[in-house]
């Protein structure tokens, strides 16, 4: 199925590409984002709806679609940004949204908290870092695939991820 | 190993680059109810399936049946017969064609939206000990579970985003247990934590243009769906029973097959 995508124009193929997207894609706005749940469905739909206009002009595998629509998901969420002109950190995050059901309540409780406090400096990032970050380990994506995403050589790709860490350590707050 | 780095977190309470690698690794947020609810009338999703909050029940039962369990229901009873004494879990129809009376269609889709419960929610609702997969393949993760009252069932969705693979359990007894499947489909035998199961590719797929509804909101409308039996499709089920269960792995994609799929079933504990 993967690298096989027919055109778009055919209902059930986009129909299968939701399927199998928007989960990438809502992972995505949530990440850049950051919250709230409602404006990240929003755009998540939002991203679909203007895939599904533009559909006849595109063409290429699914793997290629995935990233055309992380890219209308991108356009949306700056547009998103420069409209509201603030981003803040979901004060909602639920448990559900953590893989990490699995710990106590203690330890999800600890979790929770290290969780909004990493959303918090993740908004302190550039967009650029910022995206890195969201593709590297909320999609998963691996590294040579997140080089031709945004244009960068993987060794540049890999480099920022380590400063990046770097970073979100040195900046994590003390008294926590 | 997830246990083991929060466990460290909470003495350091400064994380190292690594348990931040890990944290974010852990932020795998997911679309709710809603949203699922207002993508059922995109224009891609077929018109004629419709359906609203009030028929979110038995379309959950649907789900469930038609994915999970596909009984017996739209065979011939004497094939049945037949098939239940050669095959243990599966049946196979007479030809590649079938149809069955639903309250509702197939969800396509929407099947995400069921699996809404924590695994530790599951475990209250279900009434008994869930077993749950230890060693899942690369990048799947745990992303809801789904409890069926009426057959003490329990369903585990996890995904990679592009995949998924559902865990099902339920105590033997409640229903027939055995799962309709083409005619052309192939039964493999197979061991599984040291007993016999069985293994088929493939699915039951909605005939296009085939499914109508009525449009109307109350629960249990009927309507004849037109299926066929792709053995092509890339999906992939492995049941088996023990200890007075039946357990069933279903997996959709082509990363995960066979052997990766009897590999997970071994790891259940």
């Amino acid at each position: 199925m993967k690298g096989q995508n027919k055109s778009l124009q055919d209902v059930d193929t986009f129909r299968r590409l939701y399927e199998r997207a928007h989960i990438i894609v809502y992972r995505y706005i949530y990440g850049s984002l950051g919250g709230p749940v409602q404006e990240v469905e929003d755009l998540t739909a939002e991203t679909f709806m203007r895939a599904w206009k533009a559909r006849n002009r595109f063409e290429g595998d699914e793997d290629a679609a995935i990233g055309w629509l992380i890219k209308i998901a991108h356009n949306l969420v700056i547009d998103n940004y420069r409209r509201k002109q603030t981003h803040g950190v979901d004060e909602e995050l639920e448990e559900t949204q953590l893989y990490a059901q699995q710990a106590g309540p203690e330890e999800r409780l600890l979790i929770r908290e290290q969780v909004r406090i990493l959303q918090w400096l993740l908004h302190n990032l550039t967009p650029e870092q910022h995206e890195i970050i969201v593709l590297r380990y909320m999609l998963d994506w691996p590294v040579n695939r997140i080089a031709e995403h945004v244009g960068m050589l993987e060794n540049t790709v890999s480099v920022s991820l380590r400063r990046i860490l770097q970073r979100l350590r040195d900046n994590w707050p003390d008294r926590y | 190993m997830l246990q083991e780095e929060n466990s460290k977190r909470s003495k350091s309470h400064l994380p190292s680059e690594e348990e931040i690698e890990v944290l974010l690794s852990q932020i795998k947020p997911r679309p709710g109810t809603s949203f699922y609810e207002k993508m059922g009338h995109a224009p891609w999703e077929t018109p004629r399936i419709r359906f609203s909050p009030r028929l979110a029940r038995p379309l959950v039962v649907t789900a469930l049946m038609m994915i999970l369990i596909l009984s017996a229901s739209f065979t011939i009873p004497s094939v049945q017969a037949v098939a239940r004494q050669l095959l243990r879990y599966f049946s196979p129809s007479m030809s590649d064609l079938s149809s069955v009376q639903s309250p509702l269609p197939l969800p396509g889709g929407q099947v995400s939206a069921y699996y809404t419960l924590s695994l530790g929610q599951a475990q209250i609702e279900a009434g008994y000990t869930l077993k749950t997969i230890t060693e899942l393949p690369d990048n799947m993760v745990f992303s809801g579970a789904h409890i069926e009252p009426s057959l003490k069932a329990a369903a585990f969705r996890y995904s990679n985003g592009r995949d998924d693979l559902i865990f099902t359990q339920r105590p033997l007894g409640i229903i027939t247990e055995y799962s309709s499947i083409g005619a052309s489909a192939t039964v493999d035998p197979v061991q599984v934590r040291g007993v016999r199961g069985e293994f088929v590719s493939g699915a039951w797929r909605l005939q296009s243009g085939q499914a109508t509804i009525q449009e109307t909101s109350l629960p249990g409308t009927q309507t004849n769906l037109g299926l066929y039996w792709d053995a092509s499709f890339p999906q992939h089920n492995l049941r088996w029973q023990e200890n007075g269960m039946a357990f069933e792995l279903l997996c959709t994609g082509e990363t995960i097959g066979k052997t990766k799929m009897i590999e997970i079933a071994d790891s259940i504990k």
